[in-house]
């Protein structure tokens, strides 16, 4: 009996301070995702949809072939990991290159796709595109907003 | 005492309990790609340990590249089976770790997570360092280099490189026929940010290697 008492005393314990670091430390990580808490290179569609109204965007469907010819946003470009990044980037490479002022926006298959963020990473670190950011909650926001049927 | 034997009991059995039914032989696979292959297969064999059939929900992947699927959607005690999880290399290099949890269920019993792990090495046929040379706008248009190695047994020499920008001096040496090259590259001026790219034509027998790219940007300072 206790050493079912002591294992009691340890898990209480540790609860008590795991619950106490939690509320006290000033860095402490939400418990899920919320609106406004995103990472520094992502972004929501409202955000997105306001620099449409300027110089534009340049849209990169980082999901799989056959989902982008089903439907994408107008003029996205295909770009992911499952085929080969630079076989698809050279076809559109004298279009991209000429529009690399603008803000590029990856979107994927869904919230916790990780395709979106390997595809920024690319064109950040080995392409040079300056700005390169993450669409919030993948081709699900787009599909709501209409913009992929 | 009899509580001391009661835990051991539980600690024991308890994992098993947990993993009746399929059993892997191997939950962890290691590949080493040919140069050649465009897609690599992980076979992962089980065997349904149980005394009810356990029919296989879903497999849940951690990338794009990776599909998978089971020989049969149900395996009754004693069946064999297999997961095969094919993994599409596209342009991934080096040493490649991807997870993925396949889903059970025996009959009447709660689900199992089994998590496999599929390692894959790509060999280097072809290195170009650095991927992407970059200049700040008003910096010296000094010329900068890429050096394209072939670590692959069979030499690959450079048939031609072209630039997509005009303004830029463009130039290869050989230090190693077939095995290293300096490709030297020179802006006439860096007033505006510009992005570029240099494409490296070679004779190599594998399609994908045959020709190479390698990028360049004049990029703003950063504020």
């Amino acid at each position: 009996m206790t050493t079912i008492k002591q294992l009691g005393i340890i898990i209480l314990l540790s609860i008590g301070s795991a619950f106490l670091i939690y509320n006290v430390h000033p860095k402490r990580p939400a418990l899920y995702l919320v609106a406004g808490q995103l990472r520094p290179d992502e972004v929501t569609l409202s955000e997105v949809l306001e620099w449409t109204k300027g110089k534009g965007v340049v849209w990169i469907d980082a999901r799989k072939g056959e989902d982008y010819r089903k439907g994408h946003v107008e003029g996205a470009f295909l770009l992911n990991e499952q085929e080969d990044f630079f076989a698809l980037l050279e076809p559109i490479w004298s279009k991209i290159q000429n529009l690399s002022d603008r803000p590029f926006v990856v979107y994927c298959g869904s919230e916790a796709c990780a395709a979106s963020r390997k595809v920024a990473d690319r064109l950040r670190d080995s392409v040079g595109i300056a700005e390169v950011y993450i669409l919030s909650g993948g081709d699900g926001e787009l599909r709501d907003a209409g913009l992929i049927n | 005492m009899r509580h001391y034997c009661i835990l051991i009991l539980l600690l024991f059995f308890m994992p098993i309990m947990a993993f009746a039914g399929l059993e892997f032989s191997n939950k962890e696979i290691e590949i080493t790609a040919k140069p050649s292959d465009e897609v690599v297969s992980f076979v992962f064999p089980f065997k349904n340990a149980g005394k009810g059939s356990v029919s296989i929900i879903d497999v849940n992947l951690t990338c794009s590249c990776l599909s998978a699927k089971t020989d049969k959607k149900s395996y009754g005690p004693g069946e064999d089976g297999y997961l095969e999880a094919i993994f599409s290399i596209g342009s991934f290099t080096g040493i490649q770790r991807k997870s993925m949890t396949m889903i059970s269920q025996d009959e009447g019993k709660e689900k199992v997570r089994d998590s496999l792990l599929a390692i894959l090495t790509i060999p280097d046929v072809v290195t170009i360092e650095p991927e992407l040379i970059k200049w700040k706008v008003g910096e010296d248009p000094v010329a900068k280099t890429f050096t394209f190695k072939v670590p692959y047994v069979d030499p690959i020499k450079i048939t031609n490189v072209s630039c997509t920008r005009e303004g830029f001096d463009v130039s290869v040496v050989a230090k190693k026929e077939g095995r290293e090259y300096e490709i030297k590259i020179k802006p006439q001026k860096t007033s505006k940010p510009m992005l570029g790219m240099i494409k490296i034509e070679t004779d190599a027998k594998l399609k994908k290697h045959s020709r190479k790219l390698a990028f360049f940007s004049i990029a703003r300072k950063r504020r």
